[in-house]
């Protein structure tokens, strides 16, 4: 049996301690913004974004025929207020619980400004008479600023893998 | 008419189509007929756009009704629609949504058809070694994919099981042409995207949706708010000698409040937008309309409000749900500005739109209603009890021409 010492392999302790603290941050950003979203605190999720951004939600369909069409396309702060407005005051719908399950966040680039970071989402719904079902699977690509200790996203693209949706998105992803 | 297993009446209440039986919206038997009598009858349903299959060798799959069919452009630049079905054992062989092939082949027993459906090939069919082998009277002439009839009219494909169908224009009729004509108008169509949406309700409640400009200015507050759409502006409601066809076309007003307005509890009159852009419509069409919805019997809605244009085509999935797969799309013409224009707007429409999300999540309501209630009706008298022409919003007599006219099909 082998008895080789592990940490011979392992890249130096300074870098990879870095990379697991930066990590560790954007998880535990990315725990507020579910807290937000999970909470229902739809006011606060533009203030996760930068005012001079992007957002939307494509299937995999679009993303892979090179079509931008999303089921929300939001290219300022702005526009995300008049989404979050739009589910709190003029949409009808549904009594629901929505939880967002953010997993296997691996950042791709780490500039001192931008970082492009991506992970998986998976989206269960519970509305009443109903058992609690899978309501969307999919990757997340995103641009995040780094601001003083926190961060925002410049851009987050959230692309589903069903195509189909179960009848309507109302809470973003 | 009883019918003794389910304790209901099987035929349409003598008071007409001002009535509507709930339990033509959850019953199975009826469901199964519908597929035959209209899906797979003399209709025209819409199975996509020709820009979907730009090239020769580009294939679209799709349905009509329940059953799986593709939409390809073949080496004479034709386009052809054929079932989905290997005529071997009955394989649904193509998967994709989308693609380019030379050829189609059965991943089973590797059955091989041309892109008009012609089979072209069956392995193994004279044998291996002097064993085994088709029979000798065996033809491929005699085994290609069922073929269905296929009309076009400026860039939309349509197409039917039935070689009784009537000519296309015929079928749309005097009435509904000039409307699908105006956004159909000839120029080249650019594909921006799709989406697909699950609706768990009867695929007629769809329909009556659409046709319904009653609920318009009371359910959708992003919609009057923002006087997209509002019963106090002109409103033209027009059906087909049929009835089974409708357009609803109506023109943008201002966010003012009015006489009217004051039944719209739910309008915000003070609602102003952080971002402006979402709504920037410019005229694009000529004439004073700015928005209309025509439906088309038995699966299509045509969808012009402001600048986004798709359409949305209905695929019933069992008598409880339907898929509505909407295609949005611009023209050829379009510049880089109308292009953006067309997606910030497509924010109102689809799974998540500000004014569409609102329909999807009351038709859940509305099915989940209905099928508990299967011996009971609705009431739809909004308007008069009639199926006329009007020229306002506060009717529902294009449900009612729908239903007289379902009603004949489906002899209930």
């Amino acid at each position: 049996m082998s008895t080789s010492s592990p940490t011979q392999t392992l890249p130096s302790a300074d870098r990879r301690d870095d990379s697991v603290l930066l990590r560790a941050r954007i998880d535990a950003w990315l725990a507020d913004y579910v807290d937000c979203l999970d909470g229902k605190r739809i006011d606060d999720w533009p203030d996760f974004f930068n005012e001079e951004c992007f957002y939307t939600i494509v299937p995999k369909e679009n993303d892979q025929l090179g079509l931008e069409l999303g089921l929300i396309r939001c290219e300022s702060r702005a526009m995300l207020k008049d989404r979050a407005y739009a589910i709190k005051k003029t949409a009808m719908y549904g009594p629901r619980d929505i939880r967002h399950f953010f997993t296997g966040l691996v950042v791709r680039e780490a500039a001192p400004d931008l970082i492009r970071a991506e992970s998986n989402f998976l989206v269960v719904e519970t509305q009443n008479d109903m058992l609690p079902r899978v309501f969307a699977v999919g990757r997340s690509y995103d641009e995040i600023t780094p601001v003083g200790d926190s961060f925002r996203f410049k851009t987050r693209r959230c692309v589903y893998t069903s195509n189909l949706i179960p009848n309507t998105l109302i809470i973003p992803i | 008419m009883l019918d003794p297993l389910h304790n209901r009446a099987t035929n349409w209440p003598t008071d007409g189509p001002s009535r509507v039986p709930l339990w033509i919206y959850s019953d199975p038997d009826l469901y199964a007929r519908e597929l035959d009598v209209i899906f797979y009858g003399p209709t025209w349903s819409y199975v996509g756009l020709a820009s979907e299959v730009p090239e020769r060798g580009s294939f679209k799959r799709t349905f009509i009704g329940e059953r799986p069919v593709i939409m390809t452009r073949d080496e004479d630049g034709k386009i052809n629609v054929f079932v989905n079905r290997c005529a071997h054992r009955g394989i649904e062989f193509c998967r994709e949504h989308h693609g380019k092939v030379n050829e189609f082949v059965c991943p089973y027993h590797q059955w091989t058809y041309d892109l008009k459906g012609n089979l072209l090939g069956v392995p193994f069919r004279r044998g291996v070694r002097g064993q085994g082998g088709m029979p000798g009277d065996f033809k491929n002439s005699e085994h290609g994919l069922p073929k269905l009839q296929v009309a076009e009219r400026n860039g939309a494909v349509f197409a039917t099981f039935d070689e009784r169908t009537q000519p296309l224009a015929e079928y749309f009729g005097d009435e509904m042409l000039p409307y699908f004509d105006r956004v159909f108008d000839g120029r080249r169509l650019v594909i921006l995207g799709y989406s697909r949406q699950l609706i768990p309700s009867n695929w007629k409640l769809m329909f009556e949706n659409i046709k319904d400009p009653y609920h318009a200015s009371l359910l959708h507050v992003f919609l009057v708010s923002f006087g997209l759409f509002r019963v106090d502006q002109p409103v033209k409601g027009i059906m087909d000698s049929t009835g089974r066809h409708s357009v609803y076309a109506s023109m943008r007003g201002e966010q003012k409040s009015t006489d009217a307005t004051r039944d719209m509890r739910n309008m915000l009159s003070d609602l102003k937008l952080n971002d402006a852009r979402i709504l920037d419509p410019v005229r694009e069409f000529p004439g004073d309309v700015t928005v209309a919805m025509q439906t088309l019997w038995p699966n299509l809605i045509v969808q012009q409000q402001s600048n986004t244009l798709a359409t949305r085509q209905i695929i019933p999935r069992g008598p409880g749900q339907h898929e509505l797969v909407w295609t949005y799309f611009g023209y050829e013409t379009d510049d880089e500005a109308m292009r953006v224009r067309r997606l910030r707007q497509a924010n109102l429409m689809g799974p998540s739109g500000f004014v569409s999300m609102d329909d999807s999540e009351v038709l859940q309501f509305n099915q989940d209603g209905v099928k508990r209630y299967p011996a009971d009706q609705g009431v739809i008298e909004m308007g008069g009890r009639d199926t006329e022409n009007t020229d306002h919003g506060v009717t529902e007599s294009a449900i009612r021409a729908f239903y007289k006219y379902y009603a004949q099909v489906m002899e209930l």
